[in-house]
C-alpha cells in the first residue's frame, strides 16, 4: 500500500533531527521515491519536511526580492522572524532574485507567506480601487 | 548538530535520484505468458502504471510496443502496437515510464502519418520539434469560449439550416453511401478554396488504404493537401491502432488549438472506432454489455470528443472543430454508439437513404438534423436569409406528403410547396463545389423572396448558376461587399433581386404555350 506523504515527511523530519542528515540517508530516500514512482512527490514532501523542521524551531526562510538583499536588511529580515516565532533555534535565509514582485520582499515559511512585495501591495490597491471599498 | 536546510536536503536528493537514474542497475522485467490476438498477458511489472507503454523483446531482438490496459492483481494485459507475431511466450517485458506520445506541429502538414506519428506516404522522415501525450485531458470551463466564430462547410444546406461554429462538435450521421465522408471532404476544401486557414484533420479509422490513396490524390488536385494531415489506419492494422487513431489525431489538432490557430478534425468513422474498441475489450476479457460493448464505451468518445473546443482569448483564442462520423445501419439512430455520439455532440446532420437516392444531394434530412451551438456563429448575411428556410422545407415536405392524396389545393399550399421544390432544387449541390457566403446568400435570397417562382423546377440549378455567373462577371463589388458576412443593405438586396429577376426571365415557363 503506498505509504503517505505526510507519513513520509515525517519520518524524514524525525530521522534528519535525531542524527542529522547523512549521505546514505539522502540516497535512501532517492532510492525509495524512484523505485515507487514518487520523484513527483518530492517537493511537497520538503515542503512537509520544512514544516515539521519549524515546529522543532528549526526554520528555513525563503526571501525573495527584486535586488540583491544587504546584511542590513537580512538582519532586519532576521528580526522580524525572530518576532514572528519566538521559540526558533536556528533560522536559515535563503535568498532569491525574483524581479517579478518589482520591489520590497516576500518571506515564505513552510506553510506560510509574510508577503511585504510592491507587487502584493499594488495588487491590493487595485482590488480596492477596482470593488470600492475603503482602505483601513 | 548541523544545519537543517531544506533547500540543501531537496538539492542532494535530487542529485542522489540523477546519479541513481545513470547507474546501471537492475531493473523490473516481465515476462510474457501468452499471447495472441494482438493481446499480451504478462507476468510481473506490478509497478506499470495504467496506459503506460512497455516494451516487448521480439524473438528477433526487435523492441515490440504495447501499452497496458488491464491492470489485474498478478497479471497484465497490454494491447500490442506492432507485429504480435514476433512476441513469444517468455519474452522480456521492460516498463518504459512514459505514456504513448505522438509528435506535433506544423512539419506535419501535407503528410499521411499512422496513428504513431509515422510517415505512411514515401515523403520521408518527419521531424517535429514537439510531441503531445495521446491522451490528454480536455480544456476546463475557464479555459473555453463559446462558439462563435463560422466554420463553413461551403455546402448551402448545412451553412444557412444547420450551421457549424469553430470550437463546435457536429455528428455527421446516415447509413451506408449517403455522403457523409463527401460532406466532410467538402468542408475540407472549403476551408482551402475561401483561405481560412483552417488546418485539416482527416483521421481514417480502419478505412481502406485504396480510399486513403484516392482522397490524398484528389485532395492535392484540389489544393488541400498543403493544409491537411491525414492520420491514416487500415483494416489490416491491429484494433490498438484503430483504437489510437482518433485520440492521436486530436492530439495533432490540439497543436494548432493551443497555438492560436484553427484546426478542423474528421473522424471516419466512430462506428468502427468503437468496434475496434470492443474487439480489445472482449479479448481483454472485460464484462461485455449492451450490444457486446463494454461499460466504457461512452467514455471512449466522451473523452475524446470533450477535447474539441473554442480557447479563450487568455489561452490564445484557437479552436478545434470536431465532424465525427457515425455509420447506422438502416437508418437506426436509436442503436447504441449513435444515440451516444449523439448525446455528446453539439448537434447532428442526418442523411437519408431515399432523399440520396432521390438525387436531393447532400441527403440531409431537415427534420432530423439540428445544430446546438451554432446558431450563435453563423454570418448575419446568412442569418438573414437562412432563417426560415428550415421551417419552410419542413412545412413543404409535410404538404408534399398530403398533396399526393389530391390535386384541389388552394393556392396559399400550392405556393408553400412550389417554393419548397424550388428550395430543394437550389440546396443540391455537387461535390467538391463549395459556395462562398456571396454565392450561398444571393441564391437564397433570390429563391426565398420570389425570384424564381416562375422559373421551372427542373431549371433552377441552371437559373442559379446563371444569377452567380452574372453577378460575378458585373458586380464584383456587391459580391465582395456580400462576403464579408455582414449583413446586407436594402440596395444591395435589391441589386441581387433585380439581377435574379431578369435571369430568371431567360428561364420562365413559356405560360402561353403551356395553355396552347
Amino acid at each position: 500500500m503506498k505509504t503517505s506523504r505526510l507519513k513520509l515527511a515525517k519520518f524524514i523530519a524525525d530521522k534528519s533531527l535525531k542524527s542529522g542528515i547523512k549521505k546514505d540517508f539522502v540516497q535512501e530516500i532517492a532510492a525509495y521515491l524512484l523505485q515507487n514512482r514518487r520523484v513527483g512527490d518530492l517537493d511537497s514532501i520538503m515542503r512537509d519536511v520544512s514544516a515539521d523542521w519549524a515546529d522543532a524551531g528549526h526554520l528555513e526562510v525563503i526571501a525573495s526580492s527584486a535586488h540583491t538583499i544587504t546584511p542590513a536588511i537580512e538582519k532586519q529580515i532576521k528580526t522580524k522572524v525572530n518576532q514572528l516565532y519566538p521559540k526558533t533555534k536556528q533560522t536559515i535565509i535563503t535568498k532569491i532574485l525574483d524581479p517579478e514582485i518589482l520591489g520590497g520582499v516576500r518571506l515564505n515559511f513552510a506553510n506560510q507567506q509574510l508577503d511585504l512585495s510592491f507587487k502584493a501591495k499594488i495588487n491590493k490597491f487595485k482590488q480596492l480601487t477596482m470593488t470600492g471599498k475603503e482602505y483601513n | 548538530m548541523a544545519e537543517l536546510s531544506i533547500t540543501e536536503l531537496s538539492a542532494d536528493i535530487r542529485a542522489a535520484i540523477a546519479e541513481l537514474k545513470n547507474r546501471p542497475d537492475i531493473e523490473n522485467v516481465g515476462v510474457v505468458t501468452r499471447v495472441g490476438d494482438g493481446i499480451a498477458w504478462i507476468y510481473g511489472l506490478s509497478q506499470a502504471g495504467y496506459s503506460e507503454m512497455l516494451e516487448i523483446e521480439g524473438d528477433d531482438g526487435q523492441q515490440i510496443t504495447a501499452f497496458a490496459l488491464n491492470l489485474a492483481e498478478d497479471e497484465i494485459g497490454a494491447v500490442i502496437l506492432g507485429d504480435d507475431t514476433k512476441v513469444k511466450a517468455g519474452s522480456n517485458v521492460r516498463l518504459s515510464g512514459k505514456v504513448l506520445e505522438v509528435p506535433v506541429g506544423p512539419e506535419l502538414v501535407g503528410r499521411i502519418v499512422d496513428p504513431l506519428g509515422n510517415p505512411l506516404d514515401g515523403g520521408g522522415p518527419i521531424k517535429t520539434k514537439q510531441s503531445y501525450r495521446v491522451e490528454r485531458p480536455a480544456p476546463g470551463v475557464l479555459e473555453r469560449k463559446h462558439v462563435h466564430e463560422p466554420l463553413m462547410t461551403g455546402l448551402m444546406a448545412i451553412d444557412a439550416m444547420i450551421p457549424i461554429g469553430r470550437g463546435q462538435r457536429e455528428l455527421i450521421i446516415g447509413d451506408r453511401q449517403t455522403g457523409k465522408t463527401a460532406i466532410a471532404i467538402d468542408t475540407m476544401v472549403n476551408q482551402s478554396r475561401q483561405k481560412t486557414g483552417v488546418i485539416n484533420v482527416y483521421v481514417a479509422i480502419g478505412q481502406k488504404l485504396s480510399k486513403i490513396s484516392a482522397l490524398k490524390e484528389r485532395l492535392q488536385r484540389e489544393g488541400v493537401m498543403d493544409q491537411t494531415i491525414i492520420v491514416a489506419t487500415s483494416p489490416a492494422d491491429p484494433a490498438a491502432m484503430l483504437y489510437l487513431a482518433p485520440y492521436a489525431g486530436c492530439a495533432i489538432g490540439e497543436y494548432f488549438r493551443d497555438n492560436k490557430g484553427h484546426a478542423l478534425i474528421i473522424y471516419d468513422d466512430l462506428s468502427k472506432h468503437a468496434v475496434a474498441y470492443r474487439q480489445m475489450s472482449l479479448l481483454l476479457r472485460r464484462p461485455p454489455g449492451r450490444e457486446a460493448y463494454p461499460g466504457d464505451v461512452f467514455y471512449l468518445h466522451s473523452r475524446l470528443l470533450e477535447r474539441s473546443a473554442k480557447l479563450s482569448d487568455a489561452l490564445g483564442a484557437g479552436s478545434l472543430t470536431a465532424l465525427p462520423i457515425i455509420e447506422t445501419q438502416a437508418g437506426e439512430i436509436s442503436a447504441y454508439i449513435p444515440t451516444n455520439v449523439i448525446s455528446i455532440t453539439d448537434g447532428q446532420i442526418f442523411l437519408e437513404t431515399n432523399l440520396f437516392y432521390q438525387g436531393i444531394r447532400p441527403a440531409i434530412s431537415v427534420g432530423l438534423s439540428v445544430s446546438r451551438v451554432g446558431g450563435d456563429a453563423q454570418t448575419k448575411a446568412i442569418k438573414a436569409v437562412g432563417g426560415g428556410i428550415k421551417l419552410g422545407l419542413a412545412q413543404f415536405r409535410e404538404l408534399a406528403a398530403f398533396s399526393q392524396f389530391s390535386t384541389d389545393l388552394d393556392p396559399e399550399t400550392r405556393k408553400t410547396i412550389e417554393r419548397g421544390q424550388r428550395l430543394t432544387e437550389l440546396l443540391k449541390q455537387t461535390q467538391y463545389n463549395p459556395y462562398a457566403v456571396w454565392e450561398m446568400y444571393a441564391s437564397l435570397y433570390a429563391t426565398t423572396n420570389g425570384a424564381f417562382d416562375k422559373v421551372p423546377v427542373e431549371k433552377i440549378k441552371l437559373a442559379q448558376d446563371s444569377l452567380l455567373r452574372e453577378l460575378k462577371a458585373k458586380h464584383a463589388k456587391l459580391t465582395t461587399e456580400i462576403n464579408t458576412g455582414e449583413k446586407p443593405t436594402d440596395a444591395q438586396n435589391e441589386q441581387v433581386l433585380k439581377v435574379a429577376k431578369s435571369v430568371a426571365d431567360t428561364y420562365k415557363v413559356n405560360e402561353k404555350a403551356v395553355k396552347e
